[in-house]
Order: C-alpha cells, then sequence, then structure tokens
C-alpha cells in the first residue's frame, strides 16, 4: 500500500474522513476517474461517398457510452472487402453447405452467388447509416460511417 | 498497402501503461514471403485451372494479403470507471 493510501486509511479509521471521501481521494490518487465521461463529440458530417472515389467510406465506427463505461471501436471496412476475395480460397461444397445451413436457420443467402460488386454496393450504401440513440443521462449508442481515421 | 507497423495493446487499470509491439520489425520477414506465395499462386493457377481445379487461388491469396494490410487503422477501446481494454494498430 502506497504512503498516501494509508494516510486516507487512517484518516478514516481516526474518522476524520467519510468512506465516500476516501473512495474519491483514492481513485484521485490512481488516476482513475469517477463521475461520467464527458459527452461525445459530434458526428463530423458525412462526405459525399463516391464508389471506389477517392471520399469512399473506410471506417465503420461504433460508440457507446453508458455512465463510466464506453466503447469506441473502429472498424476499416477494407476488412469487408479483403474479406470477399477470401471467399474464392473456400472450397463451393464447403460454401454450399454453408448455404444449407443458413437455410435451415431461415436465412436465405447464397453466399457463392455473392460477388465483389455486390459487397461494394453494401458498402457504399453503408455510408448512408446514422444511428445516434441518446437515452437522456443513461447512455448513448452511436453508429456511423466515416473517412476520417 | 502497407501492413501494420505498430500494434498498441493495454489492459488493465486506468493510467496503466500500454505496450506498443512493434510490428514493422516483421515485414523483412512478412514482405518477401507475402510476394512468394502471390507470385507462386500467379503461376500456379494458370496450370490447376487446365485442370479444373486452383479457381480463385491468385484472388483468395492477395485477398489474404489485403486483409492483413486493412487491419492497419483498426481500433478497439472499452472502459469501465476502473479498468480498461485498449487495442490499435497502426
Amino acid at each position: 500500500m502506497s504512503d498516501e493510501v494509508e494516510r486516507i486509511v487512517d484518516m478514516l479509521e481516526q474518522g476524520k474522513i467519510s468512506a465516500g471521501d476516501a473512495k474519491k481521494l483514492i481513485m484521485a490518487i490512481k488516476g482513475i476517474h469517477d463521475g461520467p465521461l464527458p459527452p461525445l463529440p459530434p458526428i463530423p458530417p458525412a462526405p459525399y461517398f463516391r464508389a471506389g472515389g477517392p471520399g469512399r467510406a473506410k471506417f465503420l465506427k461504433v460508440e457507446v457510452r453508458n455512465g463510466d463505461d464506453s466503447v469506441d471501436v473502429r472498424i476499416p471496412l477494407d476488412l469487408i472487402r479483403a474479406g470477399m476475395k477470401l471467399k474464392s480460397l473456400v472450397p463451393s461444397q464447403v460454401m454450399e453447405n454453408v448455404t444449407s445451413q443458413l437455410k435451415d436457420k431461415g436465412i436465405n443467402v447464397d453466399l457463392d452467388g455473392l460477388k465483389k460488386e455486390d459487397m461494394d454496393s453494401v458498402i457504399d450504401a453503408l455510408s448512408d447509416l446514422k444511428v445516434d440513440i441518446t437515452d437522456g443521462s443513461k447512455g448513448t449508442v452511436r453508429v456511423f460511417v466515416t473517412d476520417q481515421p | 498497402m502497407i501492413p501494420p507497423a505498430l500494434v498498441y495493446i493495454k489492459i488493465g487499470k486506468k493510467g496503466g501503461m500500454g505496450l506498443w509491439i512493434p510490428v514493422f520489425l516483421l515485414w523483412p520477414l512478412i514482405l518477401p514471403a507475402a510476394a512468394m506465395c502471390i507470385l507462386l499462386a500467379g503461376i500456379t493457377e494458370p496450370v490447376l485451372r487446365i485442370f479444373g481445379r486452383g479457381k480463385g487461388l491468385f484472388t483468395g491469396t492477395t485477398g489474404l494479403y489485403q486483409m492483413l494490410c486493412a487491419f492497419r487503422h483498426l481500433r478497439i477501446n472499452v472502459r469501465n470507471g476502473v479498468e480498461t481494454v485498449s487495442i490499435r494498430i497502426i
């Protein structure tokens, strides 16, 4: 235990400070943020994305804030584009199996027939995606696509 | 396309130290290996196609390298009041 923490514990034992004050002091010493995190910055204005153009969608961002808890994820959309190319390494029998398994579960998608161009269209269409849910003081969930890292 | 150069990992208490991993030190291994694999796939695919196999081998191999490169700029940051998990690929 560090000297500062020991002193705080002593002060608590002597009744000079309350348990809440002791907690706040210890958190301050350890550099732990107490209280809600600052609000998220505004979503940058969506640029005009062009298919394959210089201003195309680059990142999918997911931001969740709930009091002290936060999740920030930035996924490069090139991962999806490259993943589509990997599809060609999967044997067609496996692809048929996956498609039939998905169909059994009610998902009617022909993975074998999925083309790179189709996926590009989906990714380009994602540029219009903007989800912004704020529940008063409880939390915020935001999902959007941007070209800024 | 450039593969990831640095990976930052931080798991633990807030304000603690993170770990920077210099992945660029592996480039002398990764880049020649990737070039060799892509070249090999480019040569073998036409041969295998004659026998009705190897379809998409070249595309898949380049896709694998592109996927490695696409991991650049990936960022995952999860934290609560006390602990934090942070992964950044640069």
